[in-house]
């Protein structure tokens, strides 16, 4: 994998493999053998005033925001945390069915939501 | 030549990874082999589209390379610093004198001198708050 591809990817800050969570309905090759329910997890995160300052000033010459697709980023690892936490939580050791949202609480902010169903799973075969 | 090798040295010459030695060998065993040579090609034309976005990415790392510069951080900061410090001189000027000005009436001075401490109050809890729990919001490493 190039460099590139890695550093893009900045899949050190995104953890999440020993509990498999996944926007599909199943899990394939393993059978869902009990359901534990909606879990969810949520936050609202913001970046200082010197990152909005930037952020309105490269607005006058276009581009990537990167001050604010951090601030996404932030909150969607955040929000996916809190989800398996609740999942563990419940018994689970798997998390199907996946959907993210987000909605405006104030300027400048990012909230996002994501849930899921927990569910357990065992391996076929 | 065994079609194995020739599939190995296809995929190098395709990746660009081939020493100058492995793509010759792969030319000779091809000079002659249309079909070979229309497979090289198709791969070659495959490799052209699937690796745009790898060098689509390689320029869009220019935005982090480009914000960590020393230079740039500099800037950053100098003028988050001179926009702060003009915004307490202006708010703070202003704010002295309508407290100074007698002709005020004795309310509005001291609902402005509340609304201040207020301020300043609630301000510095909140920068506590962020000091305290900075170093272990793990979510700041996060870049995207």
């Amino acid at each position: 994998m190039s460099d590139a591809v890695s550093a893009s990817a900045d899949l050190v800050h995104r953890p999440g493999a020993a509990l498999p969570a996944v926007t599909t309905d199943d899990l394939p090759g393993y059978r869902i053998v009990a359901v534990r329910g909606l879990v969810r997890g949520n936050t609202i995160r913001a970046r200082h005033v010197g990152h909005d300052i930037m952020a309105a000033f490269k607005t006058l010459v276009g581009g990537e925001i990167a001050e604010y697709t951090k601030m996404m980023a932030e909150a969607r690892e955040q929000s996916l945390d809190r989800m398996r936490a609740e999942a563990v939580a419940r018994g689970a050791n798997a998390i199907v069915g996946i959907r993210f949202t987000t909605s405006m609480i104030m300027q400048g902010s990012a909230e996002i939501l994501v849930y899921g169903t927990a569910v357990v799973a065992e391996p076929i075969g | 030549m065994t079609p194995e090798r020739i599939e190995e040295l296809m995929v190098k010459v395709v990746d660009r990874v081939a020493t100058p030695a492995e793509e010759e060998e792969l030319m000779s065993a091809l000079s002659g082999e249309p079909e070979l040579q229309r497979e090289l090609d198709a791969h070659r034309a495959l490799k052209a589209v699937t690796d745009g976005w790898v060098d689509r990415l390689e320029a869009d790392l220019a935005e982090d390379r480009h914000r960590r510069q020393p230079l740039t951080r500099i800037e950053r900061r100098v003028g988050v610093s001179l926009a702060v410090v003009g915004t307490a001189v202006l708010g703070g000027g202003g704010l002295v004198t309508a407290l100074l000005d007698e002709s005020a009436p004795l309310w509005v001075r001291l609902g402005l001198g509340t609304l201040t401490a207020a301020v300043l109050v609630l301000l510095f809890a909140v920068v506590r708050w962020r000091l305290s729990v900075r170093e272990s919001d793990p979510y700041t490493e996060v870049i995207r």
